[in-house]
């Protein structure tokens, strides 16, 4: 009776063990899964905010006719040689330069250009996230009624 | 009649709750993969739509300013009125845009394909009134040049 008992009891330590080993494999690489699919979902979210700050420079580089100082008055960043820079940290809230995770450049391509054009770039770490080419509309030189 | 003692142990239920635990963890785990793959091919696209209709968009402004040179020419400012349409429209023609007189209005149209379905369509309504060729633009908007299909349709097992 005894011996019976240690039988049963070593065989479910067996199964046991034998279910904890792959229990262990499977966890690995479904964890392994959820770390990629949570990669690729902070990629997507990173790119669709890049995409919507970015265009919302555009269109008001667009606004403004080009003129980087006016568009410095609706943006609030920092200008240096037709060049507007905005800051973001991870939560893509604005903050300081030296808080910076994500940087938003708008540069004017040339100073003298008619119409008017600019690269507006997203970049987190150097590396370039989204980037857009956009001209501003010669409209406001000529139009004479609303 | 028998009678058991101590307490027995049921050999195969761990490798049921293991199984169970498994099959769980691989379908939420595939589950939140595909929905993270879904959302960053929506991202991707809309990135693409995006920069598709500015570079669209740029285009539009480079022949609106091309135009803006034509109209603002002693040609188009100076002269009879028929002279000034008759330059306007050999100009237009020359940048595939068209020349239209509606109702006694000028209106000069052009538009730039964005994708496979859309494209800006741009619509400029010109004042000849004056010495000056002054203009409006009365349209610039994306519109659907295919007709506007929502897939309905589920494959869904019957």
């Amino acid at each position: 009776m005894k011996n019976r008992a240690s039988r049963k009891s070593g065989l479910f330590l067996l199964e046991f063990m034998l279910a904890l080993l792959f229990f262990a494999f499977s966890a690995a690489v479904c964890v392994h899964v959820f770390v990629q699919a949570k990669t690729l979902n902070t990629q997507s979210h990173a790119l669709n905010q890049s995409v919507l700050l970015t265009q919302n420079a555009a269109e008001c580089f667009q606004a403004t006719g080009g003129d980087i100082n006016l568009l410095n008055v609706y943006l609030k960043g920092s200008v240096s040689d037709n060049q507007l820079t905005l800051t973001y940290d991870k939560n893509w809230v604005k903050t300081e330069s030296n808080n910076a995770f994500y940087v938003l450049t708008i540069t004017r391509t040339e100073a003298t250009a008619y119409p008017a054009s600019a690269t507006v770039v997203m970049s987190e770490d150097g590396a370039v996230i989204y980037q857009l080419t956009v001209h501003s509309s010669p409209v406001s030189h000529r139009e004479v009624y609303p | 009649m028998k009678t058991r003692n101590g307490y027995s142990i049921n050999i195969g239920s761990t490798s049921l709750v293991m199984i169970f635990a498994v099959i769980c963890l691989t379908v939420f785990a595939v589950m939140s993969y595909l929905t993270a793959a879904r959302e960053s091919e929506l991202a991707k696209k809309y990135a693409a739509h995006t920069t598709a209709y500015y570079a669209a968009d740029s285009r539009a402004v480079n022949t609106l300013a091309s135009l803006d040179k034509t109209l603002s020419s002693p040609e188009a400012c100076c002269g009879d009125i028929n002279g000034r349409k008759t330059f306007i429209a050999q100009q237009c023609a020359a940048q595939n845009v068209t020349f239209q007189e509606q109702n006694g209005k000028i209106y000069l149209l052009y538009s730039e394909i964005i994708d496979t379905t859309q494209s800006l369509q741009v619509i400029i309504q010109l004042d000849l009134s004056s010495t000056t060729a002054s203009y409006k633009v009365v349209e610039w908007k994306s519109v659907y040049t295919q007709e506007y299909n929502i897939d309905h349709s589920l494959n869904v097992y019957r």
